[in-house]
């Protein structure tokens, strides 16, 4: 087993240097750079930005300049945010635990709702129950979060004032402990709404089309006849065969949990790495981005061998080698 | 196995070209030193910047400004509608709103007027100017010596807040650190021609040789190579502390960007604290020079554009810039608790045309006819309605060195355009298109499609250039791309808009080869009248001289002016005393305003 994680490290070792070259040269054939942008308006002359360029090393080639970057990295040293003057590292502990907290809230919420309604809705295939999920999880895959988004905030924080309408906590709080965690949930409530939502429809199709599956076996019929409970059946012989497709969506949703949801975090002023991100390609803030964009490879490859361990724990049969 | 790899990799990439390609809003937020200008994408209100010049020229005059009554604003008509959520903070405590910060807390090293803002309230400038735009003392008086010679004197008994005095030297660093060899800051002083600028700045001398402090530590004399009258707008700076910036002595540019988010000057307030993505504390300097602030307490909080009217009529903060429309104004006017301030934006769209991109576009009878082919009214009627005006020259209607006599006005008619092009040798052919030589008038506009004015500015410029015959193209790029290639002069017509400032000089944009001539544009009559310019201390002679270089923008049309948009900030009605003008940021006098 810990051979087989060892090797399976080993492996990522080629596809991060695959991931990162590629990541790279996309960044660098976009037209522009930082110091353009942070200069088009300013009164300088060309010399003078042909040496600021100088000084960041913008005129070296593309092979120099990622040699540069892999070098540097290696020593710890990931670069400086353009936009944020200070190191990229810094600037994404700042806002990236913020998206996670949101992300895995919504995340953990969507996964309790969906399992279970997905496989009563498989055991109940054409009922009442089954069409009005199916409706149900149709609209939430299909609702634009921003305009989702903008309907809660109207209701619930302009029109009726239940909820606060943006940002992570109340302006000057001075909240410590339990009252701030408090102030934090309460910012949360529609955030997580939201995300709950865009999630949950993809999630219960899933988990209903793997049950499906798995109910018209053999073996099914044949726990069915020794005698077996329908409870044991369903959830102990079905369930657990039907979680391999999950385990690999679940593997999957392991970078998402970081990468920050941009529509919703826009609208809710919520501090998360999203717009973040986004506003850094505008920016051209090559150093955030491919930091950022690293962050993800990896968590997208652990996220993957995560799913590998997991399928071993679900299914007895499947042996690691 | 390996088939899931290959598919993981694909997966990778996908993102990241997704990534790569999906171009947000432009939030250009910039602004430039010392010339006038800012170029973004026009599009809504608060996004583009008002510009100001470098030095944000802050705090207001010690006379009694009237309340919050002047021209821009109007009054709230229901104040016990206000909500709770806002008469609960109390008097103690002001919610300002904001976009992102990027936590640049540092007058010459940010990039955004978010972080300048905040940058206004935690240090001082050592003039400033009134609403109106004229420059005014503040911590300082200047006198004009000669062309050649600008004296500044402390006026008055100011500390930092740590409690050491302001002395010329601080003045004087402002000089030194946008010059020192190792600075990549937005700031500088680089063509103002200081005597020994340019030694300091190359490494080849340890002071700068033309600007002096006097003996008493209250004046400093700056001296230049050759007259420039202009130079008494960068005279205003930013006075930082240069005991705390540089504590040995030595500028160290590593150590001074280290403390971009613990500033600290001589301003009405002071920084507490700085949660990114989230707020800014701030608290009074109660030593302020001017009197302690009104508000103890005030908190800059982020908004995001979406929900930036819903903030202020919620109640969750108290003063916010919103975007300048029909929709806005009805729906704060409706909620009766907010005062209004609109006024005429301090910049102008225009469309770029690149002489050199585009030979065809060389020919100014050309550029004239196209003038008379853009429907500039239209346009602004249908992006702005009553906030927008279409403009003819390059200035601000409300500038002290705004003229409209003797200006074409280059109304929307198309006879007269092509009358124009057949002037100027081109005739249409058989397929309806302009020809001369048997060349076609091909032109290709690079365009942002994510913009608010070019979604209704390029189908009607489509419309009406076929009908005057002209082969239009258009390519729609992002901000960053068009912003360089518009810069590399690639782009052959285009549309931005510039930021203004109280400076009036734009030598930069329409003199001949100068760094922010992006139009290739040279008239060897209009060099010459920015020498006289700057030359000419009596300043009615002056203002004559700029009237006569909009003309003669406005009768070369080189770039077309389109509009200029207005701005407008909501304020609860329960903080008074605020000041705001086109030439007057809002933020500038928070510390003369009241909460009741």
């Amino acid at each position: 087993m810990l051979q087989y994680i060892g090797r399976r490290l080993i492996q990522t070792i080629p596809m991060l240097i695959g991931i990162s070259l590629i990541l790279f040269i996309v960044f660098s054939l976009m037209p522009s750079d930082f110091i353009d942008l942070q200069y088009a308006n300013v009164k300088i002359s060309a010399e003078r930005l042909a040496e600021i360029k100088e000084k960041h090393g913008l005129n070296d080639p593309t092979h120099i300049r990622y040699f540069r970057w892999v070098s540097n990295m290696l020593k710890g040293d990931f670069g400086e945010s353009s936009q944020f003057k200070k190191p990229v590292t810094t600037v994404i502990g700042d806002y990236i635990w913020n998206s996670f907290l949101l992300a895995v809230v919504a995340q953990i919420l969507a996964i309790l709702i969906a399992v279970p309604i997905g496989i009563y809705s498989a055991v109940k295939q054409y009922s009442i129950f089954d069409m009005l999920f199916t409706v149900f999880a149709l609209i939430g895959i299909s609702i634009p979060a921003f305009f989702f988004g903008l309907v809660l905030q109207k209701i619930f924080a302009v029109d009726l004032g239940l909820l606060p309408l943006i940002g992570m906590r109340t302006a000057g709080s001075k909240l410590t402990g339990f009252a701030d965690a408090l102030d934090v949930m309460r910012h949360m409530v529609l955030p997580v709404v939201v995300l709950t939502l865009i999630s949950v429809g993809g999630l219960m199709r899933y988990t209903r089309t793997a049950m499906l599956e798995v109910i018209r076996q053999d073996y099914i019929r044949t726990a069915r006849a020794k005698g077996l409970s329908e409870n044991v059946v369903i959830y102990k012989h079905a369930f657990r065969n039907a979680m391999i497709p999950l385990i690999t969506l679940l593997g999957f949703m392991l970078p998402g949990l970081f990468a920050g949801a941009i529509l919703t975090e826009s609208i809710f002023g919520w501090p998360g790495i999203g717009r973040v991100a986004l506003q850094s390609i505008n920016q051209r803030d090559y150093f955030f981005l491919m930091a950022f964009n690293v962050l993800m490879s990896v968590l997208t490859l652990a996220g993957n061998l995560l799913a590998d361990l997991l399928y071993a724990a679900a299914d007895p049969r499947i042996r690691l080698q | 196995m390996k088939r899931r790899w290959i598919m993981l990799l694909a997966l990778v990439l996908v993102f990241t070209m997704v990534f790569a390609a999906c171009g947000p809003k432009q939030e250009a937020p910039t602004e430039d030193k010392k010339t006038e200008e800012t170029e973004k994408p026009a599009e809504d209100a608060k996004k583009e910047e008002p510009k100001e010049d470098e030095k944000k020229e802050d705090e207001k005059e010690p006379a009694e400004e009237p309340k919050k009554d002047g021209d821009y604003w109007t009054k709230a008509t229901q104040p016990d509608l206000n909500p709770q959520l806002a008469t609960g903070r109390g008097k103690e405590t002001l919610v300002v709103g904001s976009a992102q910060f990027n936590g640049v807390f540092n007058p010459f090293f940010r990039d955004t007027s978010y972080d300048q803002n905040i940058i206004d309230q935690i240090f001082d400038t050592t003039l400033k100017n009134d609403p109106e735009g004229n420059i005014i003392d503040n911590v300082c008086k200047l006198d004009i010596v000669s062309a050649t010679e600008y004296k500044l004197t402390i006026l008055h008994d100011v500390k930092f807040s740590d409690g050491k005095p302001v002395t010329g030297d601080d003045i004087k660093f402002a000089y030194l650190l946008a010059g020192h060899p190792d600075f990549d800051g937005i700031a500088n002083f680089d063509d103002a021609k200081i005597v020994g600028y340019a030694a300091y700045q190359k490494g080849e001398a340890e002071d700068i040789e033309g600007i002096v402090v006097s003996e008493d530590k209250k004046e400093v004399t700056i001296t230049l190579e050759e007259g420039n009258v202009l130079f008494k707008f960068d005279t205003s700076v930013p006075i930082y502390p240069s005991h705390y910036y540089a504590p040995d002595g030595k500028i160290d540019i590593a150590y001074i960007r280290s403390l971009n988010e613990a500033p600290m000057g001589s301003g009405p307030y002071k920084f507490v604290s700085y949660t990114a993505g989230q707020e800014v504390v701030l608290e009074a300097n109660e030593d302020y020079w001017q009197g302690k602030p009104q508000i103890p307490n005030i908190i800059f909080k982020i908004i995001s554009s979406s929900a930036e009217l819903s903030s202020v009529l919620t109640g969750d903060v108290d003063i916010m810039e919103i975007n300048a429309t029909t929709d806005n104004r009805m729906e704060a006017e409706k909620a009766g608790f907010l005062d209004l301030c609109v006024y005429p934006t301090n910049g102008y769209g225009y469309v770029g045309m690149n002489q050199k991109a585009n030979p065809i576009l060389a020919d100014k009878t050309v550029r004239q006819a196209i003038a008379h082919s853009i429907n500039r009214k239209g346009v602004t009627e249908a992006v702005y309605g009553e906030f927008g005006n279409e403009i003819n020259i390059v200035q601000s209607r409300v500038s002290p060195y705004f003229t409209d006599e003797g200006v074409n006005k280059y109304e929307f008619d198309l006879a007269k355009a092509t009358e124009l092009f057949k002037e100027a040798g081109w005739e249409k052919n058989a397929n309806g298109i302009l020809e001369k030589d048997g060349q076609p008038l091909k032109i290709n506009f690079l365009g942002m499609e994510d913009n608010p004015v070019q979604q209704i500015l390029v189908p009607e410029m489509i419309k009406d250039f076929k009908e005057v015959g002209i082969d239009f193209s258009v390519e729609y790029v992002d901000w960053a791309t068009l912003s360089n290639r518009v810069t590399e002069q690639e782009a052959e017509m285009w549309f931005m808009a510039w930021g203004l400032s109280i400076n009036p000089d734009n030598a930069n944009i329409y003199g001949t080869d100068r760094d922010q001539n992006r139009l290739a544009y040279s008239n060897p009559a209009l060099d010459a009248l920015y020498k006289e310019a700057y030359k000419e201390t009596d300043e009615a002679k002056e203002k004559s001289i700029w009237g006569e270089i909009y003309r003669t923008i406005n009768e070369d049309a080189p770039a077309i002016p389109i509009y200029q948009r207005s701005d407008m900030i909501a304020a609860n009605t329960r903080v008074q005393n605020l000041v705001a003008s086109p030439y007057y940021r809002v933020y500038w006098d928070l510390w003369k305003a009241t909460i009741e």
